[in-house]
């Protein structure tokens, strides 16, 4: 008898980590020929299991992949003769969210979107992210180690069982942090929000490896995090948004290049701090288009009312957009 | 589906000794708990040689690479504390190999002392109070999480015990059987009701103001005393964790296992007499 366990402890820990093994561990239950022709399946990733030692080792990642796949097969369960059974799984997320008799599929649907956004992210050895994307997240996060200091700090305060994500926020274009949590039957779908990292910090994510340790397990997972699809997803999705949220950020930007332009200009003793900046005179608006103007109008309003909530922004900031408005106004009564 | 065994190493049966240096250099006043592991060891009779877990069930790598993060993350302890850690009433390794030893191990020394530091964080300053008094308003006074963490655990490891398992005697036997039918049956109905909590959560069996018994689910630390977390008037004798770390190392995500291996080491003795002294008499258990 302990001789064939032994043979049997061998054998399974003999056994080649490979893609094909990853495939067999994911379709290992009885419905999985049934699966192929229902709504909801488990997508093969394209690196191996035993490719992010730092994260998971390739035991971990099999068997998480194997919880992945229990979930889908309760999920096509769940979602069998129901009026969401042929809809895409983000729609199954975002429709069942706000409804508490939903609570089960929404689970179930919300943890399976959150693994494989998860999951996916991942590549072997993480690909630095690119200048774009840094200058996104320098604009709201100040530095990319802020960033991590962000989300590990969201992370830890998580109780119980939940996620950490890295969102874009589509009205105002702005990366944001934000927790969400098991049981509570929210999601940054469900809110119009688009996601872009996920972090499952549910126990079982960490725990094997890194135990109390969430701070280590975060920057591990960030840095083997594909941030060059990160940034052609936020780049992708900020070029979709409607043309007022657009021009908001532009105007956005455009004010804190002309601080610091300002700032770099007086340093060098060159510009008048009381002359405050204006479009007309950056030569980024012509006086005389009125219908951009009551646009512009609004949309400074706006920026300069989002501005003025964060509490670290300075006071000419602000005075500048007014005297921008003024000036617009200005011109549209002309 | 044949369950994994984790590859073994013969070094890892040793672990523990390996990680003894490394906690010993903790700060002792810092730690009684977790820099003392030969008080520990002496105090259940144990000798410090001997490996507390035997080879065959030899922790993994990441107990070891793990055994000096739990000096390096252990939360502040207070100056004189309300309430302080209870020990586990058997040895670590008691409840192998239905819950195994580290599991044990980190669930009463790093997660039951981080809700009693947290709580006795949250309650510095105040009145003295009973813990179980704490409880009705926890929710209110945002003491659920560390409060009820407190609470729970001093009930999870009293009605747990070395070859304890079986059934129920005497009137508590009676109650289920009214409710349920049949010791299986109940036992069918706790199954499905604990692996049915999503995320973070207890499964309770608790005692209604006629007498009757009930089963009722909890999310994160919450119990049945507390005011929202369930029905009015429920008084929990027995419960279990299904917060993933109370399963994880040796389960994984198969939690329908970790629930049947549970039946084998629950006190039933220990949850009549909660029934029969506190819960009949509408009292809490106290702790």
């Amino acid at each position: 008898q302990a001789s064939s366990r032994r043979r049997h402890l061998l054998s399974t820990a003999m056994r080649p980590a490979g893609y094909m093994s990853m495939l067999r561990a994911v379709s290992f239950s009885s419905s999985s020929r049934q699966r192929r022709r229902l709504a909801h399946s488990v997508a093969p990733l394209p690196f191996e299991a035993d490719s992010l030692q730092r994260l998971v080792s390739a035991r971990s990642f099999r068997r998480q992949r194997a919880y992945q796949a229990k979930l889908v097969d309760k999920l096509n369960l769940i979602l069998h003769d129901s009026e969401f059974q042929h809809r895409p799984l983000d729609e199954v997320v975002t429709s069942t969210a706000s409804d508490p008799q939903l609570a089960e599929c929404f689970n179930h649907a919300s943890e399976i979107w959150n693994l494989e956004l998860y999951w996916s992210r991942l590549t072997p050895g993480g690909i630095a992210p690119p200048s774009e994307l840094l200058r996104w997240i320098e604009r709201d996060f100040e530095s990319y180690d802020r960033l991590v200091e962000q989300i590990t700090a969201h992370a830890r305060g998580i109780w119980g069982s939940g996620w950490t994500w890295l969102i874009l926020d589509r009205r105002s274009l702005r990366l944001r942090v934000c927790n969400t949590f098991a049981g509570a039957s929210s999601h940054p779908l469900a809110l119009g929000l688009k996601p872009l990292l996920a972090l499952d910090m549910w126990e079982h994510a960490y725990w094997y490896r890194y135990r109390g340790d969430r701070e280590a397990y975060v920057r591990a997972y960030l840095d083997l995090v594909n941030w060059q699809a990160v940034s052609s997803e936020l780049i992708a999705t900020a070029n979709k948004v409607d043309e007022h949220a657009k021009l908001k950020y532009v105007i956005r930007i455009a004010m804190d290049d002309m601080q610091s332009l300002q700032m770099s200009t007086v340093q060098h003793g060159t510009v008048d701090l009381n002359e405050l900046p204006s479009l007309a005179r950056l030569q980024l608006m012509d006086e005389r288009r009125d219908d951009l103007s009551s646009t512009l109008v609004g949309a400074i309003r706006e920026v300069s009312s989002e501005l003025e909530a964060l509490p670290s922004v300075r006071k000419t900031s602000t005075a500048a957009l007014h005297s921008i408005a003024q000036e617009l106004r200005g011109v549209k009564s002309r | 589906m044949t369950p994994m065994r984790p590859f073994l190493l013969c070094a890892a049966a040793s672990a523990l000794q390996l990680g003894i240096p490394a906690l010993q250099n903790a700060e002792r006043v810092r730690a009684p708990i977790m820099g003392a592991e030969d008080v520990l060891l002496e105090r259940f009779g144990l000798p410090a040689e001997a490996p507390l877990i035997k080879r065959r069930q030899a922790m993994h790598i990441g107990l070891l690479a793990a055994a000096p993060l739990l000096s390096a993350i252990e939360p502040a302890l207070a100056e004189d504390p309300m309430f302080t850690l209870p020990p586990l009433p058997y040895a670590y390794d008691a409840l192998e190999p239905h819950i195994d030893a580290a599991t044990m191990k980190f669930h009463h020394d790093f997660h039951h002392q981080a809700y009693i530091n947290n709580l006795n964080k949250a309650m510095a300053g105040k009145a003295a109070a009973s813990l179980d008094s704490l409880m009705p308003g926890a929710k209110a006074a945002k003491l659920n999480n560390a409060g009820g963490g407190h609470y729970n655990h001093c009930m999870f490891w009293t009605i747990m015990g070395p070859g304890a398992g079986g059934a129920p005697g005497g009137v508590l036997a009676d109650k289920i059987k009214d409710a349920y039918g049949s010791f299986d049956d109940f036992k069918t109905a706790f199954a499905t009701a604990a692996a049915g909590v999503f995320g973070s959560g207890w499964a309770w069996l608790a005692v209604k103001e006629d007498g009757s018994v009930t089963i009722v689910t909890t999310p994160n630390q919450d119990n049945p005393l507390m005011e929202g977390a369930t029905e009015a008037g429920l008084i929990p004798i027995m419960g279990i964790d299904v917060w993933e770390h109370a399963y994880y190392l040796k389960y994984q995500n198969r939690r329908p296992e970790y629930i049947t291996a549970f039946w084998n080491v629950i006190n039933w003795s220990k949850v009549g007499e909660y029934y029969s002294a506190y819960a009949s008499k509408g009292q809490p258990v106290p702790f």
